[in-house]
């Protein structure tokens, strides 16, 4: 038995292990999980649906099974779910009215295997509507805020998760990352986010915005923990055909040899522009990885900077095509059937907010024939381009490091009257959802602000599949000391 | 970054109209101002990429390295016909949709 706060500040490895020797209980870790959300999910935000019944059940239930003997990964690891992904029998809204009332019959694939693996489904969290933004503002529950500070947002799209594994509401968060929605809210809030490799897990069960380029990605406290939730998640599904299995096997290996590796620090993430709390974390991630015999130089991606109106010109495209599907006769807030159909479809559909109208719109506009080469074409054609600039940066170096934002979170409503400025939030990240690399934002630092604290991140970028040598590097970062993601109470006190 | 300016490129009221009725969104006039607005910013933000000559390099569409992969075609049970019923507008065994 162990005090509830310190339950909640150990790592989801130790909890499972802890779980499966009977040294503990599923439940007792639970209700201790329980208790942060009903202490503080009224000021963060980070649930929007707590399915407590349901997650005393199951952990009970796993209680039992191990008496009997049987064997989980992950026994008793609560896991807080981003509102896009599908969990049978909780509400999906996707931060949207116009999903009000779905829940949907059939599990992700990520959360069917999460189960097997002995995990609790804690309940869902806040997203900006569709996972369209940079700061979970754009909901229709209202904004999620970050734990480290009142004023300040926890970044999006996944900032529910982002912040439920910040406060201690859960071990594991899971998010999508269509353009950085996993790595921005981890770095503001000061956690671990892994963007997989496209393909590496599969998207069944996760509504669908952007789908050439969103990927289901992690928020963890520990590389271990990464790891973990990683190898159970990933791996080719029959239901997702862009899915495959990598060859290299994360639980056999004892990590990567990296000390005749080379990295390459990106000279366009890390020159104007970018907050000096920010370079100095850079800094100290280079200097900690050269004492590691890892080499280091400079290294050019000459067209970084389009990447993010190609980003956007794809995804606003994808997203006109993919919420069409929104109805309001097959699932969420019903149609009246008084009207014709015309009538009454566009009347459900103005329950999206102004984000999502804006992004359909201007998707279908850069789809129309008179436009279609000029921006969607344009856009996908830029993508080869870059990606042969990553491949070719990689063909020297088995790693890329810059940082995951130019800034620490930003003020609330700050960026919200302005899209252009909020899709700015999202400059560093984008390029690794175009090209489908690996990357991970590790919390490295902090900026003073206001009088208190707020995390910056690095982020650490590999060559497609290669997420073996991120966890590899990210260890010696964490072994050295340089990442060390905290619990955090309300607003900034350490646990 | 690049400072912003005033948007370079200009998207009428008409337009966003026009393309919202296509995709059966209800608009207010004060949503298409902001919206024209918008998309005359962010348009104008992207104008340099389009100015890029791209010719020589084709398009990507996907990432995944596989083709037209197609599953086994296998047994499952279906859905909970009860649940998948619940999420419809419907009555009896019926969908309810406006008239067409």
């Amino acid at each position: 038995m162990r005090h509830s706060s310190e339950i909640v500040r150990t790592d989801a490895t130790t909890i499972a292990k802890m779980v499966s020797s009977q040294e503990t209980q599923a439940r007792e870790v639970l209700e201790a999980f329980l208790e942060r959300i009903s202490r503080y999910n009224d000021a963060l935000r980070a649930f929007v649906y707590v399915d407590t019944e349901g997650a005393r059940t199951r952990a009970s239930e796993i209680d039992r099974e191990i008496k009997r003997g049987t064997t989980y990964r992950m026994a008793g690891v609560p896991i807080a779910v981003k509102d896009v992904i599908s969990v049978k029998g909780l509400p999906l809204t996707c931060g949207s009215k116009i999903l009000r009332g779905y829940v949907p019959p059939y599990d992700a694939t990520v959360i069917a295997r999460l189960r097997k693996a002995g995990c609790v489904i804690v309940g869902m969290t806040n997203t900006d509507e569709f996972a369209m933004g940079s700061s979970t503002e754009n909901s229709a529950y209202g904004p999620s805020i970050n734990p480290w500070m009142q004023s300040r947002v926890p970044g999006g799209s996944s900032g529910g998760s982002a912040v439920a594994v910040a406060a201690g509401m859960a071990a594991i968060g899971l998010g999508s990352d269509t353009g950085g929605s996993v790595r921005l809210p981890a770095s503001f809030v000061g956690v671990y986010g892994l963007k997989p490799s496209y393909g590496a897990v599969s998207r069944f069960g996760l509504v669908a915005f952007s789908n050439s380029i969103e990927q289901i990605g992690i928020f963890a406290r520990s590389i271990g923990d990464l790891k973990l939730t990683y190898s159970v998640i990933s791996g080719a599904d029959p239901l997702d055909g862009t899915t495959l299995t990598f060859d290299w096997n994360l639980t056999t290996e004892e990590g990567t040899k990296v000390n005749a590796f080379r990295a390459g620090k990106v000279i366009e993430m890390s020159g104007e522009g970018v907050e000096p709390p920010v370079l100095e974390a850079l800094d100290r991630t280079v200097q900690t990885l050269k004492r590691y015999s890892i080499q280091i130089e400079n290294v050019n991606i000459p067209h970084l900077e389009n990447c993010l109106a190609a980003y956007y010109l794809i995804a606003m495209s994808e997203a006109s095509s993919n919420l069409a599907r929104f109805d309001g006769v097959r699932y969420g807030n019903r149609v009246k059937t008084e009207g014709n159909w015309n009538e009454e479809y566009s009347r459900v559909r103005a329950l999206f907010g102004s984000e999502v109208k804006r992004r359909v719109i201007l998707g279908a506009h850069a789809l129309s024939s008179g436009f279609f080469s000029m921006y969607y074409d344009k856009a996908a054609r830029f993508r080869t381009l870059i990606k042969s600039e990553f491949e070719s940066a990689f063909r020297n170096y088995d790693l890329l490091i810059g940082p995951t934002s130019p800034s620490p979170a930003f003020r609330l409503g700050e960026r919200t009257l302005d899209p252009v400025q909020m899709y700015l939030s999202d400059v560093d990240t984008v390029p690794m959802n175009l090209t489908g690399v690996p990357a991970l934002s590790v919390p490295t630092g902090f900026a003073n602000a206001e009088g208190g604290l707020l995390p910056v991140a690095t982020q650490l970028i590999a060559p497609y599949g290669r997420e073996d040598t991120i966890f590899s590097i990210a260890s010696l970062l964490e072994k050295a000391g340089v990442s060390a993601p905290k619990v955090v109470n309300p607003w900034g006190n350490i646990l | 970054m690049k400072p912003l300016g005033e948007p370079e490129v200009e998207i009428e009221k008409e337009t966003v109209a026009k393309l919202a009725k296509e995709l059966r969104i209800e608009l207010s006039p004060e949503e298409i101002t902001t919206i024209s607005r918008d998309l005359s910013k962010i348009l104008s933000y992207v104008k340099e990429l389009t100015e890029l000559d791209l010719g020589s390099w084709n398009p990507t569409y996907s990432l995944s390295p596989n083709v037209s992969k197609f599953r086994e075609d296998t047994n499952a049970p279906s859905l909970a016909l009860s649940a998948v019923k619940s999420n419809l507008n419907s009555e009896d065994d019926f969908v309810k949709a406006p008239r067409v």
